[in-house]
């Protein structure tokens, strides 16, 4: 029988480090495939004259604006096992994350789509290129720079957003420090470092984040 | 009323302001001029205590200026500044604007401020856009607004800075008179600018700033007859 | 699908949803109006030019936008019983919602007053004025009129983060919809009307604010 209170020990650091790991993991998943509903959402939200694409992916947006992650997180879970799936505890939480992403992404598509100068799709109207074509010479570059900055913001709110898979008992870094936590007496501790550790992966995601949009600025 | 005694000033290691002493009498219209960057507006600025010096001292009407102490406010009851980006205060209407500081700073009742205000507005030829908002103002309109915001306050000196600089060419004219109609009032006026036609009409006298320095002064006919400076006849003639 | 759903479950315990609710806007509620309060504050310490004002204030609001507020939660709740003050669930979360609110409120409030063109602080302090007297008269209402979209987003931020509360057994409406779950096990039901309700709320919030705000400040307030 393992002693239940342990000193805190390196392997407890190890623990929280796997936590951090699968943090990222759960992250990147998100991310990549959250950008591809996000083009689509955002592609549809700028629509000018199709008003049913715009009003859906509003309504998307809205949806996963206007409630709590950790809600979201929870009706997908079950949700998914309603339907029958049994999914591995990765997956099922990297749905509800990855349509999470795909709003808050897609309204910075939209944006970036939106900030473009009417001027310059009529030029590349009167030159005779498609919507594609527009899309992919015209506006893509210069939307995309826009963007940047805001995206990167948003990664530190989806690092964030990966400790609500804590309530559904996915281990990554909070749900590791809990465990932790619950095991050592260094309750303190170990959420220092938790908190630490969240902290070395964001202010420089932010930091960055506040200077693109510096130099954003100033190139304009 | 004026005095600068051997004024320096550093914008970190840049020397602006190198050994700048110049007198203004009461009454007396001074004129500055001089290229970008020579340092024209800084001494403005360092007169009512936006900017600081590190050498030498700046006396109003007996005062010592210090930028960093309390008293400088003070002194800046007494000298009215008008800048060149106007900056009225956007969400006060034009009376507003000029009565303000009359009521927080002068303590004065809301009836006299009013009243005041509307006599300087009128002044200078905005008796009708008492209670228009700064962004449905032309640009003349609100540096006129400004300078009545600044003369309501009373000041014994006026300090314009390039104030004609930022308006469309067709509104300088506006702006030029009223600063005109203060001189001939016998206001203590201290001016940078550019507009020569201006400055020959109504300065008593005339600075040139080159590097920091005042390169050339004297009264403004001789200024503009017989310039000394190179730098300076360089500079008139690629203004005419 | 071989699952029946069963929606007179959530349904029919809506007046337990509704305290829950009321609850949640309660905590909410407070948390902005304390968290405005140290937001003025440290927006002031952040845009000091004393460093022992301005560092304190940064490190505050980076460390708070920077960690998950689950993290910070637990950080609050442990953190006091080790202290040794035990205090119950729902002031915990309270006090934990303030500190988060405080941090982002600090960057909407800085934002508002840099947005506030320098001139105009000059032209202030040239008229005689104090520095009392220019953030009084020149830069708080403009700054109130800007931040005003943006604090009510975090209104609804906060209300909509306020659900992680439930995580330590604070009574609001999650916590409301976990206690009858471990009844009925109707997870996904009950979960699912109660974000809906999360979403009511939300919008309902929203439009209240868009509409004071354009009454408040359209209105001429220039005259004193």
């Amino acid at each position: 029988m393992p002693e239940i209170f342990i000193a805190f020990s390196y392997k407890d650091v190890l623990f929280l480090l796997q936590g951090a790991i699968l943090t990222i993991a759960l992250c990147a998943m998100a991310f990549s495939c959250g950008l591809f509903v996000a083009l689509l959402i955002g592609l549809m939200r700028a629509a000018r004259k199709i008003i049913v694409l715009r009003w859906v992916a509003g309504t998307y947006v809205e949806i996963f604006r206007g409630t709590p992650l950790m809600m979201q997180i929870f009706i997908a879970y079950f949700g998914l096992s309603i339907l029958g799936l049994q999914l591995p505890r990765f997956v099922a939480v990297s749905v509800p994350l990855i349509l999470f992403t795909g709003a808050f992404m897609g309204e910075i598509v939209r944006a970036g789509i939106e900030a473009i100068p009417r001027g310059q799709r009529e030029a590349g109207w009167s030159l005779g290129m498609t919507y594609g074509q527009l899309m992919r010479y015209v506006v893509a570059p210069t939307a995309v720079r826009i963007m940047i900055p805001p995206t990167v913001g948003f990664l530190v709110q989806l690092v964030k957003g990966t400790s609500l898979a804590y309530v559904v008992g996915y281990i990554e870094l909070t749900r590791a420090g809990y465990i932790v936590s619950q095991s050592t007496y260094a309750t303190m501790l170990v959420f220092t470092l938790v908190g630490a550790i969240y902290f070395g992966i964001n202010y420089p995601l932010s930091l960055a984040s506040q200077r693109l949009e510096a130099r954003l600025k100033r190139h304009a | 009323m004026l005095k600068l005694e051997n004024v320096h000033k550093w914008f970190g290691n840049l020397h602006v302001l190198r050994g700048i002493s110049m007198t203004v009498s009461r009454g007396e219209v001074v004129v500055v001029i001089g290229r970008s960057g020579s340092g024209k507006s800084t001494i403005l600025r360092c007169i009512n205590g936006l900017e600081s010096i590190q050498q030498g001292r700046i006396i109003v009407d007996g005062d010592v200026v210090d930028a960093h102490s309390r008293h400088v406010r003070r002194i800046r009851e007494e000298v009215g500044f008008v800048f060149q980006s106007f900056n009225l205060f956007p969400y006060y209407t034009a009376l507003g604007n000029v009565s303000l500081a009359l009521k927080i700073v002068k303590k004065m009742p809301p009836a006299q401020a009013r009243e005041i205000a509307e006599a300087m507005l009128t002044r200078v030829g905005l008796s009708d856009k008492l209670d228009a908002y700064p962004d449905k103002l032309s640009g003349g309109q609100q540096q006129r607004v400004a300078i009545a915001r600044a003369l309501a306050m009373n000041p014994k000196l006026m300090l314009f800075d390039e104030v004609t600089s930022a308006l469309d060419p067709e509104l300088v004219g506006e702006v030029l008179k009223v600063m005109q109609d203060l001189a001939e009032a016998g206001m203590t006026m201290v001016v940078v600018t550019h507009e020569m036609g201006f400055a020959r009409r109504v300065a008593d006298r005339i600075l040139f700033i080159h590097e920091g320095q005042i390169a050339e002064e004297g009264p403004t006919e001789q200024i503009f007859a017989a310039p000394q400076n190179e730098n300076l006849q360089g500079f008139i003639q690629s203004i005419l | 699908m071989s699952y029946t759903f069963h929606w007179e479950v959530p349904l029919q315990n809506m007046s337990l949803f509704l305290w829950g609710a009321a609850a949640t806007l309660q905590m909410s509620g407070v948390a902005v109006l304390l968290g405005l309060i140290i937001a003025i504050f440290c927006a002031l310490g952040r845009l000091s030019k004393r460093r022992f004002l301005r560092v304190p204030a940064a490190a505050y609001v980076e460390t708070i936008r920077n960690t998950p507020f689950l993290v910070q939660l637990f950080y609050v709740y442990f953190g006091l019983v080790a202290i040794g003050i035990n205090l119950d669930a729902f002031t915990v979360a309270i006090l934990t919602l303030t500190i988060n609110c405080g941090a982002y409120c600090t960057e909407i409030i800085r934002a508002g007053i840099q947005s506030i063109h320098r001139g105009q602080t000059e032209a202030g302090l040239s008229l005689g004025m104090t520095h009392w007297q220019v953030f009084r008269y020149v830069i708080l209402m403009p700054t109130l009129r800007t931040v005003w979209p943006p604090l009510a987003s975090q209104f609804i931020a906060t209300m909509l983060g306020s659900s992680v509360v439930a995580v330590i057994s604070a009574e609001e409406l999650t916590y409301a919809g976990m206690l009858l779950e471990s009844r009925t096990f109707r997870t996904f039901e009950i979960f699912f009307v109660i974000a809906i309700l999360y979403f009511a709320m939300a919008r309902a919030f929203s439009l209240l604010f868009s509409l004071t705000g354009q009454r408040v400040f359209r209105q001429a307030w220039g005259q004193l």
